[in-house]
């Protein structure tokens, strides 16, 4: 569904690499986590494939189509939020249907649905400045939903989150990605996250930035963060990933 | 509980306003018991209220010829100054090209270019405009400008990544966040317009508020004097809660 090739990523002519000769492909209702030292380049791979930032060689593609600037099909959930403090929760919600052109009363209607998903009823006219960060989340991801996206594009969405908002956050995601049957690349620093979450692990290694080694995830989805905790698999695959991770660092 | 608090609690039965007309009753009646005890040395409030409305006429023209020019100046300065703070966070060469006039012209004191300006354009309404633009454009141009850089990066790319049009990332986004900016400005442009125009008015003016307190000061006229001065503070007071209601109206995001 979607396939990045052959990218590779410089800031500037002389700049250092920073993602060099990157392969990824991500299947129809796959869940792929990326995995990565802190500037591997995650987020440069994210905003890629979003259309935020031009490859330096390489192209990206969406169901066999090139892809290279921002899309209907694809939505992006930001580590920070990026609500617009100016708008209320609803308003947040419909704003990507608004910029893609959406009347004005389906997108209120598409908004209050998803709203209602993410159990954010009563809040519709609160500010951001109003609500919890676990909240600005939740609106943050009914966004990038409420625009149906094929591919949802998730940048440490939880990162920002206290532990327990985080699990909390990490269930609601993992029942709403099964029952929408979506398609996610999803970023995070957490490897019990990209556990509980993904069909598949992608670790990355730093310098220049490049896939290092994939691991599909034996856990039938939906799950819930305490089922996949008590089986012994999870251990066994958190420490493997864990030592690919340390070798990765002390190789360099 | 400690006595401090104590006290509080105390006077936090007493309503602030019953405090507020207690302690101005108490500055007047103090004042005119010793102002009519030494009448050479100070005038005294019923004084003051006398002749204020003696010259209730004078002081009144001088009033609005001041404010034309504050209202001029100031409404140049308001939509020069979002225009110039938005090219600026906008237009990487108009931010280069301008960023040494406004630092320089930033940090001069405005007064030293009184004798400038005239050489140039005189002593008239439009010197006493030029004085209340320079006093007020720059709080305009940098706290725009602020506001609209600071949306610039992440706010922006969230509405690219929706795919936002120009003109979108502009309505959504850009006016939206400049809003507070603006207001900051305006808050503060409006009484360094006022202030421009009373000192070209004090050094070079032969007419307006400015001019008429130097007149009544020449005749050591102090009963005189207060009046216009405690009006001209009532009247900033209310220019900018005016303009905190609107902020208020017209952003209610903030909290
Ligand atoms: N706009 C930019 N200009 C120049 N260099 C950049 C820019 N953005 C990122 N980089 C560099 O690219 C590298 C990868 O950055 P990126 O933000 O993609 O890392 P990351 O894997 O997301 O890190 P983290 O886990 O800390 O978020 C870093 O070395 C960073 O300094
Ligand atoms: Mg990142």
């Amino acid at each position: 569904m979607l396939r990045v090739a052959s990218v590779d990523k410089r800031f500037s002519a002389e700049g250092p690499l920073v993602l060099d000769d990157l392969d990824l492909s991500v299947g129809q209702g796959e869940f792929v986590s990326l995995l990565g030292p802190s500037g591997c380049g995650k987020t440069t791979l994210l905003k890629i494939v979003a259309g935020l930032l031009p490859p330096t060689a390489g192209k990206v593609f969406l169901e066999g189509k090139e892809s290279s600037e921002p899309s209907r099909d694809k939505a992006m959930v930001f580590q920070h939020f990026n609500l617009l403090p100016w708008r209320t929760t609803i308003n947040n919600v419909a704003y990507g249907l608004e910029v893609q052109g959406v009347a004005k009363a389906e997108r209120l209607e598409k908004a209050a649905q998803f709203l209602q998903l993410l159990d954010l009823e009563g809040y519709e006219n609160h500010y951001p400045s109003q609500i919890s960060g676990g909240m600005k989340q939740r609106v943050g991801l009914a966004r990038a939903l409420a625009t149906e996206p094929r591919l949802m594009l998730m940048d440490e969405p939880f990162g920002a989150l206290d532990a327990l908002t985080r699990e909390y956050l990490q269930d609601e995601l993992a029942k709403i990605a099964a029952s929408q049957n979506l398609t996610v690349l999803f970023v995070t620093h957490s490897i019990d996250e990209a556990i509980y979450l993904s069909d598949r692990i992608v670790v990355m290694g730093n310098n220049p930035g490049r896939i290092l080694l994939e691991y599909p995830v034996p856990f039938e989805r939906p799950r819930t963060t305490t089922v996949v905790r008590a089986d012994p698999r999870f251990a066994e695959l958190r420490n493997q990933v864990w030592l690919l991770l340390e070798e990765e660092k002390a190789g360099r | 509980m400690t006595t401090l608090s104590a006290e509080y609690a105390l006077l936090g039965r007493i309503p602030p306003r019953v405090v507020r007309i207690a302690s101005v009753v108490l500055v007047l009646v103090t004042w005119e018991v010793a102002g009519r005890a030494a009448p050479r040395w100070a005038s005294y409030p019923w004084e003051i209220g006398a002749a204020f409305v003696d010259n209730a006429d004078r002081i009144a023209e001088a009033f609005v010829e001041t404010f034309k020019a504050v209202g001029v100046g100031y409404a140049l300065s308001v939509v020069g100054g979002v225009l110039i703070g938005f090219g600026m966070a906008r237009i990487r060469v108009v931010k280069v090209a301008l960023d040494p006039y406004v630092a320089v012209l930033y940090s001069t004191p405005r007064i030293t270019l009184i004798p400038l300006a005239i050489l140039l354009i005189g002593i008239g309404f439009n010197l006493r405009v030029l004085m209340s633009v320079l006093a007020s454009i720059f709080p305009m141009i940098i706290n725009t400008y602020a506001a609209v850089d600071s949306v610039s990066g992440e706010l922006e790319e969230t509405a690219r990544s929706f795919t936002a049009s120009r003109w979108s990332i502009t309505r959504t986004v850009l006016i939206p966040g400049a809003i507070p900016g603006i207001f900051v400005g305006m808050r503060v442009g409006i009484i360094r317009a006022l202030v421009g125009v009373i000192v070209a008015e004090m050094t070079a003016g032969a007419a307006g508020v400015g001019a008429l307190l130097l007149v009544f000061g020449r005749f050591f006229q102090s009963e005189k004097l207060f009046g216009p001065v405690l009006l001209l503070g009532l009247v900033s007071i209310l220019l900018t809660r005016g303009l905190s209601y609107l902020e208020r109206k017209l952003a209610p995001w903030q909290d």
